[in-house]
């Protein structure tokens, strides 16, 4: 994901919605991409669907996350690396930044390989957090 | 809750009293011997938990000796499949199945009986068969239900 890492970071907002683009164009697996950021709040998204509650959901989502690393912490485990949601015929993906500043959510098909994402995600998570740094916290 | 080892399906009072008194038999026997049963035929798994919707552990069985407080592990799984059950809801789309937490070499997965009367949770380490979890989890969730039904 060499390109993700390559976007000229100098506007915040719009780096991270090239980020999120960009990462679409990389992994058509991905339906759709969210930010949320340290207090649950989105800051940036790229969702198909337009009658989503999309602040319960990145609510929702940054509480998957934290409650994540206390079943991790409470069995002694280190290095959560992400949540995954199932349903019947898709997946959410739900991944911290490595500065915990903020959360990303993928959404894709159930049916969908998984793989590609899984190599990709790092390096969206890196380009989400350089996009962030300077901006204001969420 | 039943202890973190498979208890013994039924225990034999001393020996010299054996005739005089019926064998004390475990309340949750079927149900930890469904999840030992889970435990050895899936590898990789290291231990199960049956929590209530609460979060509160119901009984569970663990490979080794356990090494966690399992009243805040069980609290805080059925925490993370509830929040995943609202992400769903809040993106409009089908209800949750299963949660799973990831890290480099283990997994937790999450997943609640069929009515939701109880959660499931499993922990993973190292090579597991991931395709084989997910054929018998549900048969697992079923038996679960099963015997709480009848408690």
């Amino acid at each position: 994901m060499a390109s993700l890492m390559e976007i000229d970071a100098d506007e915040g907002d719009n780096a991270l919605d090239a980020v999120l683009g960009a990462f679409l164009g990389a992994v058509p697996e991905a339906t759709g991409v969210v930010v949320a950021g340290a207090t649950g709040r989105p800051i940036a998204s790229r969702l198909p669907a337009e009658r989503i509650q999309l602040i319960a959901a990145t609510a929702m989502a940054k509480l998957v996350s934290w409650a994540g690393e206390a079943v991790a912490a409470n069995l002694h485990l280190s290095g959560m690396v992400t949540i995954t949601i199932d349903g019947p015929s898709w997946k959410v993906i739900v991944a911290p930044t490595p500065s915990h500043a903020a959360a990303v959510v993928v959404t894709l098909e159930g049916s969908a390989d998984s793989s590609n994402i899984e190599l990709a995600l790092p390096g969206l998570l890196r380009a989400v957090d350089e996009s962030l740094e300077g901006l204001p916290p969420a | 809750m039943s202890s973190i080892w498979p208890s013994r399906s039924a225990e034999v009072e001393e020996e010299g009293n054996e005739h005089l008194r019926p064998p004390k038999v475990s309340w949750d026997a079927p149900l930890q011997d469904s999840l030992t049963l889970f435990l050895t035929s899936v590898p990789g798994v290291l231990t199960i938990v049956v929590a209530d919707r609460n979060g509160l552990p119901v009984a569970s069985v663990s490979r080794d000796k356990p090494r966690a407080d399992l009243v805040a592990v069980s609290a805080m799984a059925v925490l993370a499949m509830e929040a995943g059950r609202s992400v769903a809801r809040n993106l409009q789309i089908s209800a949750a199945s299963t949660v799973t937490v990831e890290g480099g070499t283990w997994k937790v997965v999450v997943s609640p009986t069929p009515t939701g009367l109880a959660n499931l949770l499993v922990m993973m380490e190292g090579t597991t068969n991931l395709g084989l979890l997910k054929l018998t989890l549900p048969r697992l969730a079923d038996a679960v239900e099963r015997h709480l039904e009848t408690l």
